[in-house]
């Protein structure tokens, strides 16, 4: 009976050492859990950039209350748009006394491929002008009045030749200008 | 203060040192009567005093076990070891004793004590008391540790109170040992001749060796030379002691005293109790250190537990705080892009596509290249200068060399390669650059080398320029074999036409 009893002890003995290193380890393994801590963190840095964002967006629309404005009082849609700038064009050419042969305005959804999950693809209107002009400097004042039409839209002149030619009078122009809309704001 | 418990025979004797002193010593008769506690020396009054036992016992045998398959340092421990349990299982009364290192001693030798029943129920019944054995010891193994040779063997004939005991001992171990009654001198010589005879018979010993005499007259010691295995004899001088003797103790234990002193100096004492357990003497010691092992573990494992609980819970607490402490900070950002929100919207209610529109403008702007202003202003001033050349063509157009692949190209009336931007430009993306391209002629100059150094001029000029890189001539003076001529007023003139591309980057302001 005697060893049988000490055998039991020992069982006993090795069963709760086991219960207690494995309530141990449990108890360190369970300290060490991620736990919620790193979503929270993940989440945190999320509104971190946003709160940026968003306070960099309000920034800009109240640097820029005069667009508002524009965009409350007088709205353009593309259409208008591209008649305008060909109305406008013709105006300055008028005043400039310049001869257009050639004048187009394009817009970039309906000529290129763009994808429409694309956010950051851009669209334009690719104004071409071909006209002869008296001066140089003409081609500025055509360039103001395209400027005039876009108003806060950006433009920019892509690509311009200006000729001197013995058969013509006055400097030949062929100009690309972009004009850059944007059609979640009908503008 | 050490205590020594010296037993001999029937006779018990308690020694105490103190600081290489022996202060208090105790005689007395391991009697059958037990009747009540034992009671202990004073000097005992601990609540677990610790004694060495030191056994002088007239039938103390001992037998060597020989170890099989010594091989590599390795296999001798482990070997020794299994011998060593297998030998403390059998014979579990005994001392036994093996060599740790290998090239001493090939052998396990098991020390049967031997003791009378009625000495080990008087030792049990010391033990009842405060008392407690921490080792056990032999005097053949104190004599082996003391006068052993390392180099062969020896042996080693001292006196007890009641026998003369011979005792061979080999490389710090006692292999042999014999008690034979006090007798004559002569009759003690043919004894000693027996025991070497038996060592040599048992193949123990088959060179002359030295013989230690330890407490024996001189005269008696001289009578042991006479054998061809007795190399010498060499008497120990029990008079010089290496500790000191209190003024009250009686100088009859002198014997005892160096035995007991041994004790306490020998490797003999440092005990392991796996292999020496003899279970009426130190057993109480084993239980006694195997329960406070047990203690001190359940000690470090309930501190480990608590420790790594605490842990746990310090964490958690810690976690909790920080959790919450992101909660709030959560909600206050939360609370802020809602003020944004509400604020943007009541500046417009189409806000959102508002901004982004009006953020991919800045965008834009920031990478726009060089503007026709700046550029035809920038050529007017060039040629202002440089009047002797006229231009007759300017070209440009305006390339992203980043965003190259995300460009669509049209090529228009004049047949220039003209791109567009599809994509918005990229945080940090520098300004287009814009290529331009000149064409003319050379209107002054007589001579090619005039004509060739007004050029040179405009293309040093151009150079200095900070927005300009890549000048390229095309077309210059020296390049062409024969220029235009025509005739003027009856004068052949020599016009040279030049062309020349170079690239331009948007300088600080885009309207300079």
């Amino acid at each position: 009976m005697k060893p049988e009893g000490a055998s039991k002890r020992l069982s006993v003995r090795l069963f709760v050492v086991s219960g207690l290193l494995l309530l141990a380890m449990s108890g360190w393994l369970w300290s060490m859990r991620e736990g919620v801590m790193p979503r929270l963190m993940v989440e945190l840095r999320e509104l971190k950039t946003q709160r940026l964002l968003f306070a960099r967006a309000l920034d800009v629309l109240k640097d820029n209350q005069s667009v508002i404005k524009t965009l409350q009082e007088s709205p353009v849609d593309v259409d208008s748009l591209i008649l305008s700038l060909i109305e406008k064009t013709e105006q300055q050419a008028s005043i400039l006394n310049a001869r257009i042969s050639r004048l187009s305005v394009t817009d970039s959804s309906e000529t290129l491929p763009q994808s429409a999950s694309d956010d950051a693809s851009l669209h334009f209107l690719r104004v071409d002008v071909s006209a002869v002009l008296q001066r140089a400097d003409d081609l500025l004042s055509l360039l103001d009045g395209v400027r005039e039409v876009a108003d806060w839209r950006p433009i920019e002149v892509r690509g311009c030749s200006l000729t001197q030619k013995v058969d013509i009078a006055g400097l030949h122009v062929v100009c690309a200008i972009d004009v850059y809309y944007f059609p979640e704001l009908d503008a | 203060m050490k205590t020594v418990l010296y037993i001999s025979g029937n006779t018990a004797l308690w020694i105490c040192f103190k600081r290489r002193r022996v202060v208090d010593c105790r005689q007395e008769l391991m009697t059958k009567e037990q009747l009540g506690a034992y009671e202990a020396c004073p000097w005992l009054n601990k609540k677990r005093a610790l004694v060495h036992l030191l056994v002088d016992s007239e039938q103390a045998e001992i037998d060597a076990h020989p170890l099989l398959n010594v091989g590599s340092s390795w296999s001798y421990r482990s070997n020794r070891k299994a011998l060593q349990r297998r030998l403390v299982q059998r014979f579990p009364d005994a001392i036994v004793r093996t060599s740790v290192n290998k090239s001493k001693l090939e052998a396990a030798l098991v020390q049967q004590i031997n003791l009378p029943e009625a000495t080990r129920s008087w030792l049990s019944h010391v033990e009842t008391g405060a008392v407690t054995f921490c080792s056990i010891t032999t005097v053949s193994e104190l004599l082996a540790d003391q006068l052993s040779d390392s180099s062969g063997g020896s042996v080693i004939v001292s006196v007890a109170p009641d026998f003369i005991r011979h005792t061979y001992c080999r490389s710090g171990f006692a292999l042999f040992t014999r008690a034979i009654a006090k007798s004559s001198a002569e009759q003690h010589a043919d004894q000693f001749k027996q025991t070497l005879d038996y060592l040599n018979a048992s193949m123990l010993l088959d060179n002359a060796i030295p013989v230690f005499a330890v407490g024996l007259a001189v005269n008696d010691a001289s009578i042991l030379t006479g054998h061809t295995l007795v190399k010498d004899v060499i008497n120990i001088d029990a008079q010089s002691l290496p500790f000191e003797i209190g003024n009250n103790m009686s100088e009859q234990y002198v014997h005892e005293f160096s035995m007991a002193w041994q004790v306490l100096e020998s490797v003999a004492t440092r005990t392991n109790h796996s292999s020496r357990q003899v279970s009426c003497a130190i057993q109480k010691y084993v239980t006694g250190n195997i329960r406070q092992s047990n203690l001190q573990y359940s000690a470090a494992l309930a501190v480990v537990v608590f420790a790594s609980i605490g842990h746990a819970f310090s964490n958690e607490l810690q976690r909790s705080g920080k959790t919450m402490q992101l909660l709030e900070r959560k909600a206050e950002l939360s609370l802020a892009i809602e003020r944004y929100q509400g604020e943007a919207i009541d500046l417009s209610a189409k806000s959102g596509p508002l901004s982004s529109a009006l953020l991919d403008r800045i965008a834009l702007e920031s990478v726009a290249g060089v503007s026709p202003v700046a550029l035809i202003a920038m050529l007017t001033e060039a040629f202002t200068e440089h009047h002797e050349l006229e231009l007759q063509e300017l070209k440009w157009v305006v390339v992203e060399v980043a965003d190259s692949l995300n460009n669509a190209e049209y090529h228009n009336e004049s047949g220039m390669s003209v791109s567009a931007r599809q994509s918005l430009p990229s945080v940090g993306a520098p300004p287009s650059t814009t290529k331009v391209t000149l064409a003319g002629k050379i209107v002054q100059g007589d001579s090619l080398r005039e004509q060739h150094n007004a050029f040179s001029a405009l293309t040093t000029y151009l150079e200095q320029l900070n927005t300009l890189s890549r000048l390229t001539v095309i077309q210059a003076p020296l390049t062409q074999i024969n220029g235009t001529n025509h005739v003027e007023n009856g004068a052949s003139i020599r016009q040279q036409a030049f062309q020349l591309q170079f690239d331009l980057s948007r300088p600080g302001s885009n309207e300079a």
